[in-house]
Order: structure tokens, then C-alpha cells, then sequence
């Protein structure tokens, strides 16, 4: 089935969310619409859904306009950000919703619903929870329980927002292969909305670049790296840009007026390009050959913070020191202090839901990835080839940061084992960053019992055998493939 | 944690002091007159309950109240759903001044309110004359206990699901409606089930008021004996002419719904937490 959008607007109040978008979307393609948070990427998936309704422009889905049909006859598969799954029913009453709402003539026998209904939960690995609620379910099932509902009313076009925000990293990247399986398999038509451009240009046969409204480009991967065709998708897909070998000149991130600022501590003019590498996994290769994912970790650096300016208020980083940064949990801001360590950082440890304040404060990083030992294992390893590493951690952390911080140091103490190294915590008080005395690294989790209570927390690891990282690489594991 | 000692002294100390305290005025103010209603209502035997209860007046005005609060309390539940869904699920113009309107009952006394229908229907009131030449009568009449009920009693259903509503967002709705579900069909499966214990809740408030309405009901029943006396007033009748056992017997079976709903509560709140105690997702640290 195919879909094309021609001159589609919506305004809400003064602002335009979307300002004329055309674009044709191929039977059987799978599209991504890719953007900063605000760019209109989540109007136009509800305008098309039927959800909302343009202010001019037209839909048409298999040649039909969809602007004379109500939403429940577009036959349409959705799949919401947070699943919206019911919560009163079961799993199967869920998936079996779509068919038991159609009027009785065209309802299939209770037998064949059940029938569909199976086979569905088999399609989706769900086979034995059909009799589970939603509350029962990991984040992982929910979201294909809320695949296989979309899915059972053999739906024309399926559209995903954000199908992946609310997983944590390694039920991500598990899924988005498998959703990428099932895609070519059933040969449904497919726009799924992500502001991570990894998993767009991973997951898609096209992506389309949004912002403010309109659309940037629209293209195959390779296409969008060769040949980007306004300086908004250079500097925005800049980060990703191994091939080339270049970074987005400091001129064009501050000709674009819309393009993501980089904060003030990062000073475009010292930016420098550096490749190192195609560096051999360390430890890494056989866990994710144990995964099930095969040996494709080619770590490649694609991008290079400045040095470090030390600043009045933020303890120099002393050559050698491995900075941990701990942010607040989902929902609460981080603050400015926290705002500029975090460009100083090396590991960012951040809770699910932060992923779009670090890509902010670091428009060249912004990547997760599974927090298993070996993730940790290859960073260090990392370090200790001389190389300061900005790496993304994503777990589902504890909000209490001693209990955070425990953790922490007993992961560090056993991937990495560098007894040498000392932990120093650093902490937040009316407004300046105060340091507290050496810890030895192997007593990390002692850390706990020193935490003042409400204060957000930051340790320093420093390396007294003193390898001194002159900056900070950005690395990122998945471009490879 | 040296400390520690006289902290963990005073936090035993302080909650145990505030909790007898909560406990002492709940047992004075709430606990004592319910029981005090029983206790006066059997003071002179069984006997004499019963035949406080059999009086054709009293049978009069169960069944007046019964009818009154039946209607009223489906009424209100009907606009309060209405009502909490358009505020809850939309954004509209004069939405925050009809949140404002459903909490009017509130701040309003019930005789006033009461009196406003007089006024309004009243023999000398705007449409007294009109309704009048066509026969209606509404002030000193059911139909105007049931719309000072139905005004007094308005804000409970609504009050108990917009914060419910709002909280659940129209997600659900959305999806019915995406996966081909009617606007009836997406109430009755979608919405009505995410609502249905707090809606329960509301509607058991709501009649525990609407039956015990005493102020607006006054104003506009007239007080005709064994016509338009409600519980409430004939409790009071009953005790300005010193029939103390029979005014307790009646009020008595006014405290009645109030221990139905309370005790419908209770179990709610059981069974929400049986909910909310639902086994956590595999996997989760």
C-alpha cells in the first residue's frame, strides 16, 4: 500500500508544527522521519493516523483521500509511544480488540479471532501470556503486544512513534532487528518516528529529515551521508559521518540558526578532527558473540570533544582522570552545574528518559549502549590505550546516588580492576562543586555511607598510573553494519 | 549512626501522639453519634422502632426519598461522566469556568440554593405563572426535590473521575478508535472500565448525599406532611414534636447507606491494591 502527504500544514495557535510536507511513501517501505524533538515528526505520524486533522494538504493511502475517511476506517496500524495498551484486559483481548469491535457481519467467528489471536502471540515470541495484563508485562513484551494489536486488523499502513524510547538499551537494540525481520517478512508499508539517528539509519530503507516543521531531505542512508542537501542535515547527521571522515565544520553549526546549540562550554572554534582505529574489540567480541548478536563491533571514533577548560567553579580534570557523572532520574532537569560537567565527562551515566538533555549538551554523542560488563570492559580498555572515552551508559538506576555509585564502583573494580585508581566524589552545594578526600577505587561502595543526603553526586576516578588523554573521543559501536 | 538514638526516639514518640490524637476526634466526631443514632433509635425496644418505621408518614417519605435520590443520582451520574470527560479528554474554550460551575454546589448553601428554585418555579417565581397555566408543578412537588438534589449533589460523580481521567490521558481512546472501534464502543470496552471503581465510588457518595439532603429539599418541599417530607425532613418534624424514639428510628436508616458506602470503600480499596500489588515485570532489577 502506498501513502503520499502533499502539502500538508498544521498550525497550533501562532506556531506552525508542520508547514507544508510532501513526500510518497513506496508499498512495502519501511520509512523513518527523523528530527529534533519539536520538528513535527509526531503531528505528521497523527495527522496521517487520522488523529488529528491538517489545516491543508492531503493524504492519500492505496490512492484513497484519506481526509474523507473517519480514523477507524483508515484500517491503520498504530503503535504509541507508551503502548497505550488496556489495561483492564488481558494480552489476548488486547491483540483480539480490533476484530471484536468490526459489526457483526463483517466479525470473524469467536473461534477464528482465538485462531488469529495465537497465531499473532506466536508471530511476537508472546506464546503463553496471552492471559497476562499489560501491568504484568517487561516494557520489551508490552511493545509487541501493542505490535501484534496494530497488526491484527491487517492493517493498510503501520506507523511507530518512537517505538523504542521507552526500552532500556539492550531490549532496543534486540528489537529493532527483530522489528526490521518482521517488516520485510510481512511487507507492510512502515513509518516509524525516532529523533536517534542510529536507529533510523539502521532500521529504515529511507529516512526523512524533519525540522521545524519542514522537511529537510528525504533519502537512503548512503544518500543522506553523500549528498546532504541543506547545511541542517550536514550539521545533524555530522556526528554519524565515519565515511567521509569529516566533521561538521564549526562554520556550519553556527550558520544554522535552528541547528542544536552546543553549549556554552563548547567552544566550536577548538574542535578537532581525529580518526584512530578501526581499533580490534578488546574483550568485547565473544559476550556479543554469546548474545546471539555475532562478532560485529567495530569500535570507530566519529568525533572529538575539545579539551577541557578548566573553569572556576568545576575542579580541574587532572590528566588521567576518568570523570563518572550521575544525572537525575526521568523527569527532573539537570541543572546548569550538571549541564557543563557533563561536557567534561567521560562516562555519563544517565537514567532512561535523559536521552534528549545529553544529546543536547553533547550534539556529536548522544549514543547508548547495553550496559552488560562487556560494554564497560571494551570503555576501559579504551582508556587504557590512551583514549578518554564518552560513553552513554544507560541502566535502570536506582534514584539514591550512594546506591547508584555502589554499584558503580563494584562494576568498575570488576571489569576494569585498576586497584591504583582513586574515586573522589564531588557533590553539588549552593551552587559550587565540592570535592571530598581520595577514596581508594576498591572501596567504591563504602562511597554509600558518605553521600549527604539530597545531594546530587559526581565521582572522579583518577588514574595515578597517569595516562593522559589529551581528549575526548566520541565511540560509537553500531555504524558498521 | 551515633545519632541516631534520640532521632529514632522522637520518631516513635510523634507519630504516636499525632495517630491517637486523629484517632480520639475521628471516635468523638464521626464514631460516637453514628452509634449514638442506634442507640437512641432502640432506646424504648424494638417495638417501638418498628412502629416508628410503619407509619404511613415514614413509609411516605422512604419511598419519596427513594424516588428522589434514584432519579438524581442517575442524572448525576450521567453529566458527571459527561461532564469529567469533556474536561478531562478536551481542550476548550470555558473550561476552567466549567470546572468552576461543577464546584458551584460547593461554596453554595442549599437553602439558598433551595430558595433560587422557588424563585425561579415558585407560584410568584419566572415561570411560576407560565407553569401554572399548563399544569406543571414543580416547587412543593418531587420534581423540585429531585432538581435541588440533583443541583446539591452535582459535583460528586464529576469531582471523583476528572482527576482519574485526566491522570489516564486519551491514549486508550485513541487507540480503540484507530483499531475501528465506535464512539459507544470505545465508552462501554475502553473508557467505562478504566473508570468504573471510582465511578462506583462517586455514584455511592453522591446518593449518600442526594438521601440526605436536608437545606435545598426543605426550602422547596413545603413540608406537606406524608407528601413531600423526605427522611431527612420528617427526622426533623419528628423531633420538634418530641417523638425522640421515632426520630432516631428514621435516622437511623439514614445512617444506613452512609455505613453501605463506607464499607463499599473499604473494599475498593482493598481490591486497588490487589491491583497496584500486580507482579512486577520479569527481569526488572
Amino acid at each position: 500500500m502506498t501513502l503520499v502527504v502533499s502539502g500538508l500544514s498544521r498550525r497550533y495557535g501562532s506556531e506552525a508544527a508542520l508547514a507544508g510536507i510532501d513526500m510518497a511513501v513506496a508499498d512495502g517501505e519501511f520509512l523513518a522521519l527523523l528530527g529534533p524533538s519539536g520538528a513535527g515528526k509526531t503531528t505528521l505520524l497523527r495527522l496521517i493516523a487520522g488523529l488529528d486533522r491538517p489545516d491543508s494538504g492531503a493524504i492519500l493511502i492505496n490512492g484513497v483521500d484519506a481526509g474523507a475517511l473517519a480514523p477507524r476506517e483508515r484500517r491503520i496500524g498504530f503503535v504509541f509511544q507508551n503502548y497505550a495498551l488496556f489495561r483492564h484486559m488481558t494480552v489476548a483481548r488486547n491483540i483480539a480488540f480490533g476484530l471484536s469491535v468490526l459489526p457483526r457481519r463483517q466479525r470473524p467467528p469467536r473461534a477464528r479471532i482465538a485462531e488469529r489471536v495465537a497465531e499473532l502471540l506466536g508471530l511476537m515470541q508472546l506464546s503463553g501470556l496471552g492471559d497476562r495484563f499489560p501491568a504484568q508485562l517487561s516494557g520489551g513484551q508490552r511493545q509487541r503486544v501493542a505490535l501484534a494489536r496494530a497488526l491484527a486488523i491487517d492493517p493498510q499502513v503501520l506507523l511507530l512513534d518512537e517505538p523504542f524510547g521507552a526500552l532500556d538499551a539492550k531490549v532496543r537494540s534486540e528489537l529493532r532487528e527483530w522489528l526490521r525481520d518482521l517488516q520485510r517478512t510481512l511487507g507492510l508499508t512502515t513509518v516509524f518516528v525516532t529523533h536517534d539517528q542510529h536507529e533510523a539509519f539502521q532500521l529504515a530503507d529511507r529516512v526523512a529529515i524533519l525540522n521545524a516543521g519542514h522537511l529537510e531531505q528525504i533519502g537512503s542512508p548512503a544518500d543522506l551521508r553523500k549528498h546532504p542537501a541543506t547545511p541542517f542535515v550536514r550539521a545533524f547527521l555530522g556526528a554519524a559521518d565515519e565515511r567521509s571522515g569529516r566533521s561538521p565544520s564549526p562554520a556550519a553549526l553556527e550558520a544554522i540558526p535552528d541547528a542544536p546549540r552546543p553549549p556554552a562550554a563548547f567552544d566550536p572554534s577548538v574542535f578537532v578532527v581525529a580518526r584512530r582505529g578501526p581499533t580490534a574489540p578488546p574483550q568485547g567480541s565473544g559476550g556479543d558473540a554469546a548474545a546471539g548478536r555475532g562478532p560485529s563491533w567495530t569500535p570507530s571514533v566519529v568525533g572529538v570533544l575539545p579539551d577541557v577548560d578548566p573553569s572556576a567553579d568545576l575542579p580541574a580534570v587532572a590528566a588521567g582522570e576518568l570523570w563518572l557523572i550521575a544525572l537525575p532520574g526521568a523527569g527532573s532537569e539537570p541543572t546548569s552545574l550538571e549541564r557543563d560537567a557533563l561536557t567534561r565527562a567521560n562516562i555519563i551515566v544517565y537514567d532512561r528518559g535523559l536521552a534528549d538533555v545529553v544529546a543536547e549538551v553533547m550534539p556529536l554523542g548522544g549514543y547508548a549502549e547495553p550496559t552488560d560488563g562487556d560494554g564497560l570492559a571494551r570503555s576501559l580498555q579504551f582508556i587504557r590505550d590512551g583514549w578518554s572515552v564518552v560513553r552513554l551508559i544507560e541502566q535502570p538506576l536506582s534514584d539514591d546516588p550512594s546506591i547508584r555509585f555502589g554499584a558503580l564502583g563494584r562494576r568498575l573494580r570488576e571489569a576494569g580492576a585498576f586497584p591504583d585508581w582513586r574515586l573522589r566524589r564531588l557533590f553539588e552545594k549552593d551552587g559550587r562543586w565540592l570535592c571530598s578526600d581520595d577514596k581508594r577505587l576498591g572501596n567504591a561502595d563504602q562511597l554509600s555511607g558518605h553521600s549527604p543526603n539530597g545531594t546530587r553526586n559526581t565521582i572522579v576516578v583518577s588514574i595515578s598510573e597517569g595516562t593522559a588523554p589529551a581528549r575526548y573521543a566520541v565511540v560509537s559501536d553500531g555504524l558498521a553494519g | 549512626m551515633a545519632d541516631s538514638g534520640p532521632i529514632g526516639a522522637r520518631r516513635v514518640v510523634a507519630p504516636a501522639a499525632l495517630t491517637a490524637a486523629a484517632l480520639a476526634v475521628v471516635a468523638l466526631f464521626l464514631i460516637a453519634p453514628a452509634v449514638f443514632v442506634f442507640v437512641q433509635a432502640f432506646a424504648k425496644g424494638i417495638g417501638v422502632f418498628a412502629d416508628a418505621l410503619t407509619q404511613p408518614e415514614t413509609s411516605a417519605a422512604i419511598r419519596l426519598t427513594l424516588a428522589a435520590a434514584t432519579i438524581s443520582v442517575a442524572a448525576n451520574t450521567v453529566f458527571g461522566i459527561a461532564a469529567a470527560w469533556c474536561i478531562a479528554k478536551f481542550g476548550f474554550r470555558g473550561k476552567s469556568a466549567l470546572v468552576t460551575l461543577i464546584d458551584l454546589p460547593f461554596s453554595v448553601s442549599p437553602v439558598i440554593a433551595g430558595l433560587v428554585f422557588v424563585l425561579l418555579f415558585g407560584a410568584q417565581g419566572w415561570f411560576g405563572p407560565w407553569l401554572a397555566a399548563h399544569g406543571i408543578k414543580i416547587t412543593f412537588a418531587l420534581p423540585g426535590i429531585v432538581l435541588a438534589t440533583i443541583f446539591v449533589t452535582f459535583p460528586f460523580v464529576a469531582r471523583q473521575l476528572i482527576p482519574l481521567m485526566r491522570e489516564q490521558g486519551s491514549a486508550e481512546e485513541e487507540a480503540a478508535l484507530l483499531l475501528g472501534a465506535s464512539g459507544l464502543q470505545i465508552f462501554f470496552r475502553v473508557t467505562l472500565p478504566n473508570i468504573k471503581w471510582a465511578l462506583l465510588y462517586g455514584v455511592l457518595l453522591c446518593n449518600a448525599r442526594a438521601m440526605g439532603e436536608f437545606g435545598a429539599v426543605s426550602v422547596v418541599s413545603g413540608r406537606i406532611r406524608g407528601e413531600t417530607l423526605t427522611l431527612p425532613l420528617q427526622v426533623e418534624i419528628l423531633y420538634n414534636e418530641y417523638n425522640l424514639a421515632g426520630a432516631f428510628a428514621v435516622a437511623s436508616l439514614l445512617v444506613l447507606p452512609a455505613l453501605v458506602t463506607l464499607a463499599v470503600k473499604a473494599l475498593l480499596d482493598r481490591r486497588h491494591r490487589d491491583e497496584l500489588a500486580a507482579p512486577a515485570p520479569a527481569g526488572a532489577p
